[in-house]
């Protein structure tokens, strides 16, 4: 800046007579001219929620086949519906009205489901930002931008009630001094716990029933199949716990970020679990083989179900520890019951 | 040369075996408030313990925000000899007069007790969940004299003359460098001759300290706040230079001498000893908008001064076979007080201005494994912020009632009225702050008065705000909280 302006003070009382004093000595300034800021300016204006889609669009001859294709596909289902209703009304005009209501059923339900898929990915989308923003802001010790991040999250739990206690706390410091890390880190300890809470149990059942399932089912494919329900059931539910439910194709891209999420830091995550993996599997599979195998089972579904705690987290871990494998361990091998959260 | 004798730190060593037997029953922690004088050290004791008693919002300190306290409360302080720190007296000045607290003319003490229930086994068992906090409240003039225990009557007199030929003092130090010209060292020591040279010395030192040269470099501190030595021979002496030939046993130049380290012996080895050589955890406050209020030659009389100063203390990683044998601070936190005479976009520089004064002590203390941080506070927020828009512009202000007689810009306040003001960035003084010419800055921190405390809707009244103290007590007590 080249003009700064210099120190002054303004008046409270007087009227808008005097301008701001640009490149003049201290300045005393009326309070009348002055917004007092009792909070942080409202950073929620104009904030909505960000639809666009920023990866770049190229025409690709696959996709312009099943467009093709799917035109097609959706004409001829309109021609058969159309077909079928008008042989309905020729049968009888009562079954024919029945069709037309299933029909305009089908087509509302469709939409609804259309609109509710757009605005779970919309969510998630957003919730990525966060993260972004969190994880910025924590670098830089950035007030302003926690203070951003803190007004969104209060909008996106407003409904939660598990958070209500968080969110009354943290409103009365919305307008202290506070730095942007600890800013974030009352977040975290505030907002984030409780559901962390939820998440953490949510992994450790889903964990446990594995665990088990795989040691008393007779056949390997019935364990292949609960794995995976159950897996994604998991990775549901810890979305719901973080933003609301993700609906049909928004799990879908989730469990593939797992997938990626679990490929990337498997690696980092080898020296955390692997030893006790090794000891855990080694002592479960003394008494018995097929237990080994659940407590291994139950650890995959721990490690799944932290890689979607990962990445569902409106704020990635910053000023909290994150939880590791090994907490879920002992409950698996020792599958005493006992909760540890 | 060492700071303590060989008698003192046996005192030193027997009084720190004493306090860690009666750790381990009742652990407590010193904590040192150390900051030069109007640095704010009173008005933060005051604040901690209003906080800590009423329950206050202190977001950060999580013992307290996961409502592990029960309990806190002032009890009566382990040294019977020394005052009590008049905490009631202080926060009636504070809430009900809105006056800040007079400058502190003597030494006194405080302790605090918390009860807590304690999340970690260890101290659950062997700590019983409570937790003594003794804090010292003392003048900060006299923290200047901790750099005198190690120098001789012949270096400090040459320094002291040397800082006071420097262009800024000059003019205030003329009538008394004068007198030292006219002075015979090998005269006969004449009680008359003495005062006169004292009273001159202390005159110039005190004029240095007025808020226009902000100086802070001004040792000895009890001629500043002589405290209840006042007259006594000790503090009745002055900085000679060295004489060519050797002086007799009577004359003046022997007798300063004897004064200067009579003085050392008296007053400020017992301050050390007692208040100093023990603490656990240290808080150190500057003003430094005061200074660079004043302009550059304060700001770099203001770093001399905490370089030296903070040479004395004894920061280090303690374990506890250490802790028996000499107490180190294990955590230090340098604080930027009066945090809200500025707006918070520039609060990163003003703790960037600390972090540069005070680097020499933050790599010590680092390399001695004492855990450092720096942040910019205030203890007691007295204003609120406020922008000011004008044909389009913002200018980012805080609004407040200033003290009566402060100024700006030729406007002379009444203490009455609230103002919004703009006292200027820092960020541009950041560049310019090192620089021998340096332009003069276009910076004026006006003081406040304490704020209007808030009432709740049922007519509760909230606890002091402030700026980031609950940061700086979970920096400071967290870990002994867990």
């Amino acid at each position: 800046m080249s003009d700064t302006p210099k120190p002054s003070s303004f008046d409270f009382e007087e009227p808008e007579n005097r301008p701001a004093k640009k490149g003049s000595g201290p300045q005393a300034i009326d309070l009348e001219n002055v917004e007092i800021i009792e909070e942080v300016s409202d950073i929620l204006d104009g904030q909505g929620v960000d639809l666009e889609d920023t990866s770049k669009s190229r025409i690709s001859w696959t996709a312009v086949f099943f467009t093709a294709l799917l035109g097609l596909l959706s004409l001829a289902v309109g021609l058969w519906i159309d077909e079928l209703i008008r042989d309905l009304f020729n049968r009888h005009s009562w079954l024919g009205y029945v069709g037309l209501a299933l029909t305009v059923l089908i087509v509302f339900t469709c939409t609804v489901i259309i609109i509710r898929e757009l605005w779970a990915i919309s969510r998630m989308r957003q919730v990525e930002k966060l993260r972004l923003l969190a994880s910025g802001a924590y670098e830089e010790n950035d007030h302003s931008e926690a203070a951003k991040l803190e007004g969104k999250l209060l909008t996106l739990y407003a409904s939660k009630p598990q958070t209500a206690k968080g969110r009354a706390l943290i409103k009365t410091h919305r307008g202290d001094i506070i730095d942007g890390k600890d800013r974030i880190t009352l977040l975290e300890e505030h907002l984030m716990k409780p559901l962390d809470h939820e998440a953490d149990k949510l992994v450790m059942n889903a964990a446990k029933r594995v665990a088990i399932v795989t040691a008393v089912s007779p056949r390997a494919l019935i364990d292949i199949l609960y794995v995976l329900a159950e897996n994604i059931r998991l990775i549901r539910g810890i979305a719901e716990v973080y933003s609301g439910r993700p609906g049909f194709l928004g799990t879908i891209s989730l469990a593939r970020k797992v997938v990626t999420h679990l490929a990337i830091t498997g690696a980092i995550s080898i020296g955390d679990g692997l030893v006790q993996q090794v000891i855990g599997h080694g002592i479960a599979s003394r008494l018995s083989a097929r237990f080994g195998e659940g407590v291994v089972n139950g650890l995959m579904t721990a490690r799944i179900g932290l890689a979607a705690h990962d990445l569902c987290r409106p704020i990635p871990f910053l000023g909290t520890k994150r939880p590791g494998v090994s907490g879920y361990l002992n409950a698996l091998v020792g599958l005493s019951g006992s909760n540890k959260s | 040369m060492g700071l303590t004798r060989f008698s003192d730190d046996a005192r030193i060593l027997l009084g720190n075996l004493g306090d860690f037997a009666s750790g381990f029953v009742n652990p407590s922690v010193r904590l040192g408030v150390t900051g030069l004088s109007r640095s704010g050290k009173t008005v933060f004791i005051t604040a901690l313990v209003h906080n800590l008693i009423h329950g206050g919002r202190l977001p950060l300190f999580k013992a307290l925000s996961d409502g592990r306290i029960s309990n806190a409360y002032l009890q009566p302080q382990p040294d019977d000899g020394v005052p009590r720190f008049s905490y009631e007296d202080h926060l009636v000045k504070l809430v009900e007069d809105k006056e800040w607290p007079k400058s502190t003319d003597r030494i006194s003490q405080l302790r605090l007790t918390i009860d807590f229930e304690a999340a970690s086994f260890f101290t659950k068992t062997v700590g019983g969940g409570r937790l003594n906090i003794d804090i010292v409240d003392y003048p900060g003039e006299w923290l200047l004299d901790l750099p005198l225990l190690t120098k001789d009557y012949q270096t400090w007199s040459s320094e002291a003359i040397a800082l006071a030929k420097l262009e800024n003092r000059t003019d205030f130090s003329k009538p008394w460098l004068q007198a030292v010209g006219n002075t015979d060292l090998n005269a006969r020591a004449d009680e008359t001759e003495i005062r006169n040279l004292s009273g001159l010395f202390t005159t110039y030192l005190k004029e240095c300290r007025a808020d226009e040269r902000a100086l802070s470099m001004l040792p000895p501190g009890r001629f500043l706040m002589p405290g209840d030595l006042r007259d006594s021979p000790a503090v009745t002496f002055a900085p000679l230079p060295k004489p060519d030939e050797t002086v007799d046993r009577g004359s003046l130049y022997k007798l300063m001498e004897r004064r200067y380290e009579s003085y050392k012996q008296l007053v400020v080895q017992p301050f050390f000893r007692d208040h100093f050589a023990r603490l656990d955890r240290q808080i150190i406050l500057v003003d430094a908008l005061q200074a660079l209020n004043a302009g550059p030659e304060a700001v770099k009389d203001l770093e001399t001064a905490l370089t030296e100063i903070l040479l004395c203390f004894n920061p280090g990683r303690s374990s506890w076979l250490f802790s028996i044998l000499s107490r180190r601070i294990d955590r230090l936190l340098f604080a930027a007080t009066k945090a809200d005479h500025l707006h918070r976009e520039d609060h990163d520089n003003l703790q960037r201005v600390l972090q540069s004064l005070v680097s020499k002590a933050i790599e010590r203390a680092k390399f001695a494994g004492a855990k450092v941080d720096v942040t910019a506070l205030a203890s007691v927020r007295a204003t609120r912020e406020a922008t000011f828009k004008s044909n389009g512009d913002e200018l980012a202000c805080i609004a407040g009632v200033p003290l009566k007689g402060e100024q700006i810009d030729g406007e002379i306040f009444d203490g009455i009225e609230k103002k919004a003001i703009y006292p200027g960035s820092l960020a541009d003084v950041m560049k310019t702050m090192r620089m021998a010419d340096a332009p003069k800055t276009d910076l004026r921190f006006i003081r406040f008065r304490p704020p209007e405390i808030e009432t709740t809707a049922e007519g509760l009244s909230l606890s002091l705000p402030h700026i980031r103290l609950d940061r700086a007590l979970e920096f400071l007590l967290g870990d002994k909280l867990q």
